[in-house]
């Protein structure tokens, strides 16, 4: 036999709910806001299977955009990941600067 | 090697998207199983060796580049050399590449290895297994990339420290979904892992570190994203002064197999191999051929020449750094379908195939996703 005996996934099947279809603004806006933890301290993480698509689909959608060739990052979609609750791992409080990377192109498969 | 009719699977569609595989028809079909492929064990054989046999040359490769300085004919910058050295002696770890093969049932030779970010994965691994498995699930598939994945995450894992991955790509579905997947594979593996959008990478100029999106230091970085815009984003001054604090996977040292320009540096090392096509970076005495950008995707800015005349031409925007010329593989003609294997080495291994058909000779981003298995 030459195929894998069996495949388990653990979050990929949850991605189509957030990134197939553009939500309008105005859904955003009334939706209730869910706080989580976005680094490996915190008690829960996406990586552990916690609300699969519907994670992704709210912390994970940026909305920054190239203005005359720079990058102006807004964020993701929803305060899902509150940056208060970011906790245990060495931040940087210093000056960073976004969108260097990703200029050249829409899509990387080959 | 046999292409066969089968039918739609009820709901089809339904049936991919619970898997989360949502682009399956995004521009006209792409995944298709209106036919699959039938390989008999011995064609499986021979497509695993070759498999086998040209990762190993293609890493004498390296060696080779480097040893004979050809860094001018894959158009990498003076200052950049030494970065890719440093990921070549170190070993850091590659992941994953396919290399696309002409196969008629006997003939088999390498097209291009897409060594970088290749792409098809979620496909060739979790879809056509699936497919399988209702379909005809007492039937074999060349097909153990998942479990060869998490194996290889798991090995990688005694080496790493700490445990902890950001996955990175452009927002498009196809690409998150593969990066999905690879992450998922990751953190069965162990890994705590986080996507994040490649535009969201940050650079703090002043500790030269690569920050996440909550502002930490990242360690390690596995990106869907090409080496060649990296350097063209301004980005690889960047990879330079962070000396290797941040590692990114795949490695810099599969720039230079990803790059065309490893195919006439094999047929030189190889000279009449039976796996590889006569390359060359002039047309020299050929005939019928194919010219290549030294850098492309998905087909762009290949023109396929039959008597040295253009036959067949997909349009793009490559070709600055130059262009390499390799004859022409007779694909196998099934009824106007032309296939193209796609076959994956995972970690050090041979581990399975996917198949691209598509109605042109030169295969593009509008090619088919096609099943096989194993009579």
């Amino acid at each position: 036999m030459k195929k894998s005996n069996s495949i388990k996934l653990l979050f990929v099947t949850g991605i189509l709910a957030s990134c197939t279809q553009n939500k309008p603004e105005d859904q955003w806006k009334n939706e209730k806001k869910v706080y989580m933890r976005s680094d490996s301290t915190a008690s829960y993480s996406r990586s552990h299977g916690f609300m699969p698509g519907y994670f992704w689909y709210h912390a994970f959608r940026p909305y920054g955009s190239f203005h005359n060739g720079s990058y102006q990052k807004a964020g993701y979609y929803s305060d899902a990941i509150s940056s208060k609750s970011n906790v245990g791992r060495s931040t940087y409080k210093g000056n960073v600067v976004r969108g260097g990377l990703g200029r050249s192109g829409f899509r990387a498969s080959s | 090697m046999e292409r066969i009719t089968s039918g739609f699977r009820k709901n089809w569609e339904h049936k991919l998207e619970n898997l989360g595989f949502g682009y399956h028809s995004l521009e006209g079909l792409y995944w298709d199983e209106s036919h699959y492929y039938q390989f008999s064990s011995e064609e499986i054989n021979t497509i695993e060796n070759a498999t086998a046999e040209l990762w190993q040359m293609c890493l004498e490769a390296v060696d080779y580049v480097i040893e004979k300085n050809l860094w001018y004919r894959f158009n990498i910058p003076e200052w950049f050399k030494n970065y890719i050295i440093t990921s070549w002696e170190e070993d850091h770890p590659s992941i994953y590449g396919r290399f696309d093969f002409g196969f008629d049932g006997k003939n088999l030779k390498l097209l291009e290895f897409n060594a970088d970010t290749p792409t098809s994965l979620y496909e060739a691994s979790v879809v056509q297994w699936y497919w399988l498995q209702e379909m005809y699930p007492y039937k074999d598939q060349f097909n153990s990339i998942h479990e060869k994945l998490v194996d290889y995450w798991k090995y990688l894992k005694n080496y790493m420290n700490p445990h902890y991955i950001y996955f990175a790509s452009l927002t498009n579905i196809e690409d998150v979904t593969n990066v999905e997947y690879l992450r998922d594979c990751a953190t069965q593996a162990g890994f705590d892992t986080e996507f994040m959008a490649i535009q969201d990478i940050g650079w703090a100029e002043d500790i030269e570190e690569f920050i996440s999106g909550d502002k930490t230091i990242m360690e390690y970085i596995f990106k869907l994203y090409p080496y060649e815009w990296i350097l063209d984003d301004g980005f690889g001054e960047k990879l330079v002064k962070n000396n290797f604090r941040s590692q990114w996977i795949e490695p810099a040292w599969k720039l230079l197999l990803s790059s065309k320009a490893i195919l006439p540096i094999l047929w030189e090392m190889y000279p009449n191999h039976p796996y590889l096509l006569e390359s060359y970076f002039e047309p020299k005495h050929l005939k019928d051929f194919v010219k290549k950008p030294i850098y492309s995707r998905e087909g762009a800015n290949v023109t396929l020449f039959k008597n040295n005349i253009p036959l067949e031409q997909n349009s793009g925007v490559y070709g600055k750094e130059g262009y390499i010329y390799q004859q022409l593989f007779d694909l196998p003609n099934f009824n106007g379908n032309y296939p193209i294997i796609g076959s994956w080495v995972i970690g050090q291994e041979s581990a399975g195939i996917g198949i691209r058909e598509s109605v042109n000779l030169i295969t593009n981003n509008q090619s088919r996703f096609i099943p096989h298995l194993i009579d």
